[in-house]
């Protein structure tokens, strides 16, 4: 009779004994990362087009009109972060950089682009 | 951006087992009460004390913890009887009510500690007391502090009390803070800040705050201009609700000291949306120490959502599914009862023009047909319930998102495989706390703030 399970009434499963803990956010890598506001980021506004697939981009440094943003090598803004990586602000003061690529883009019907994006080791 | 040298806080209330539910795993026990509270003022090191309401048997628990978080003093000013002092919590994301059940809590005594209180608050020179509402009363609590001209940030979010009974305690109330799922909050007035604002003045208080979950949070200094600061909510896919909101007031409170209200208020934001998604302490105060080296400038402009309660109702969402009376609507319901906790409106065409039968003529389809088409050309946005293959919900998904309505889809049984169903919308998610949080974001874009006055 009884749980087999030991459960700590204190933290959330960490420390010693206790069930493994998950990664450190910062450390992991976004898959399918779908930006915002492509057709009105100055990438697409100079090119006229979403840029190809492979392209290199960085996590922007500085936010972009309260937003954080992807850009290119050459410091053309792609795309604007969902709002729900704002975390990635606190890993940026920890010192964690980020880099990633097009994964898939697209003109129509709208300029759509999903990146790839990862801790800089 | 550390507490100041000098800065304590005593947190007061209860200390409970929060018993988290999760569809799939194992019940989780955790400290809650004014636990989360300690979490979050921990993880800023800030140093703080505990008074606390609790069960007997908790004592050797909170020792540990105490030790553990670096309380400079615990002490329990009340015991609980009757009651284990369990909270069962059915949701823990709160993506819709979160179903709590104090187990036994009709049969809750809470027996105060002579003298015990006041040990606490002469404990140290604490320069804020975070009081969280409870079973204890509160008289009991705002005499002693009145007695040492201390004042007090009152969280009534647990209160169930009369307005009469916090009246009585008027003169000791620095922060008044209300929250949207708290019995004392006004849900049916057309403006609640304005109608607690009143109350709080009444009470003398110096400032109001309300948290509105994933809509943010809104501030109004009672003293001064009156303005009302609105917060941003950061959204994220979290892993529990509970105690976030605790945390955002143990923040505030801490930071406050060292800047000002608005942008102490920033900060608590992200750190409370840190402790939503935190699986350990230690990540959580990794976390928290990074935000507190973000520049003060780069939180103030980081956007958020804002999406008032008020302004909810104003937003009719278009529930597409099999909403027919042969069809088994549990998870349609549980969708349409999450948005109407969070005082949204949804629109259920099936309820509201009809179900056709076998022996319905053409006629009466096609009245059904255009009166589902004109109401959902007037909704702000879809979301789609996948219980099966209807082909009307499918349909209503692809005329949506044809002319531009955002749509998001609840797919509780991952049935959705076609890449036309999976990419179109803007989210396909089996948690239905995803599909909330997606509502806010949603109707909440054309609001997001930069934190700040409104």
């Amino acid at each position: 009779m009884g749980s087999t399970t030991r459960d700590r009434f204190d933290d959330y499963g960490a420390g010693p004994g206790g069930p493994p803990t998950e990664p450190e956010q910062c450390e992991m890598a976004i898959e399918n990362l779908v930006l915002d506001e492509v057709g009105l980021c100055e990438y697409f506004q100079a090119q006229q087009h979403v840029p190809p697939e492979g392209t290199p981009l960085r996590l922007r440094n500085e936010l972009y009109h309260g937003r954080l943003a992807l850009e290119t090598e050459d410091g053309q803004i792609v795309g604007l972060l969902p709002t729900a990586y704002n975390y990635l602000l606190q890993c940026m003061a920890r010192g964690y950089t980020y880099a990633g690529e097009v994964v898939a883009a697209t003109d129509v019907p709208v300029p759509v682009v999903s990146t790839v994006l990862g801790p800089v080791a | 951006m550390r507490c100041a040298g000098d800065q304590s806080i005593l947190l007061l209330g209860h200390v409970l087992v929060d018993l988290a539910l999760s569809e799939g795993a194992p019940p989780k026990p955790r400290l809650g009460g004014i636990m989360h509270a300690a979490r979050a003022l921990w993880a800023l090191d800030c140093p703080f004390g505990l008074a606390y309401c609790g069960p007997d048997y908790l004592r050797p628990l909170l020792e540990r913890a105490a030790k553990r978080y670096g309380a400079v003093s615990l002490q329990q000013v009340a015991s609980v009887s009757g009651s284990p002092g369990v909270m069962v919590i059915e949701d823990p994301k709160e993506a819709g009510a979160q179903g709590y059940h104090y187990l036994l809590r009709d049969d809750l005594q809470v027996l105060v500690a002579d003298g015990k209180l006041g040990q606490a608050l002469d404990h140290a020179r604490w320069s804020g007391i975070l009081v969280i509402a409870g079973e204890f009363d509160l008289g009991w609590v705002v005499s002693a502090v009145q007695a040492r001209a201390k004042r007090v940030d009152l969280d009534i979010g647990n209160y169930e009390g009369d307005w009469e009974t916090i009246q009585a305690i008027s003169g000791a109330i620095e922060t008044l803070i209300v929250s949207t799922s708290s019995p004392q909050f006004p849900a049916t007035v057309d403006d609640p800040l304005s109608s607690l604002a009143e109350k709080a003045i009444r009470l003398g208080a110096k400032g109001l705050l309300l948290k509105e979950n994933r809509g943010g949070a809104r501030y109004r200094c009672l003293i001064t201009s009156s303005q009302t600061v609105s917060i941003g909510a950061q959204l994220r896919p979290v892993r529990h609700s509970v105690g976030v909101g605790d945390c955002f007031d143990a923040a505030f409170v801490a930071l406050r000291d060292r800047m000002s209200c608005d942008d102490a208020l920033s900060y608590a934001a992200v750190i409370a949306a840190e402790y939503a998604v935190a699986a350990s302490s230690d990540g959580f105060k990794k976390a928290v120490q990074g935000w507190l080296q973000v520049p003060l400038g780069d939180i103030r402009q980081l956007e958020g959502v804002s999406l008032p309660w008020e302004l909810r109702t104003q937003h009719s969402i278009y529930i597409a599914a099999p909403d027919f009376d042969y069809v088994d609507r549990t998870a349609l319901e549980r969708v349409v009862s999450a948005l109407m906790y969070h005082n949204f409106r949804p629109r259920r065409p099936v309820q509201e023009h009809g179900q056709t039968s076998l022996g319905t003529n053409a006629r009466e389809k096609r009245r059904l047909y255009q009166a589902d088409i004109q109401l959902l050309l007037q909704c702000s946005m879809v979301v789609a319930v996948i219980l099966n293959d209807d082909p009307g919900t499918l349909i209503e998904i692809g005329f949506a998102i044809a002319k531009g309505i955002p749509v998001v889809v609840y797919d509780p049984c991952r049935q959705a495989a076609n890449l036309m169903l999976t990419q179109g919308p803007q989210l396909i998610s089996a948690e239905l706390d995803d599909v909330i949080t997606a509502v806010f974001a949603t109707l909440g874009r054309g609001r997001t703030v930069t934190n700040g006055q409104v």
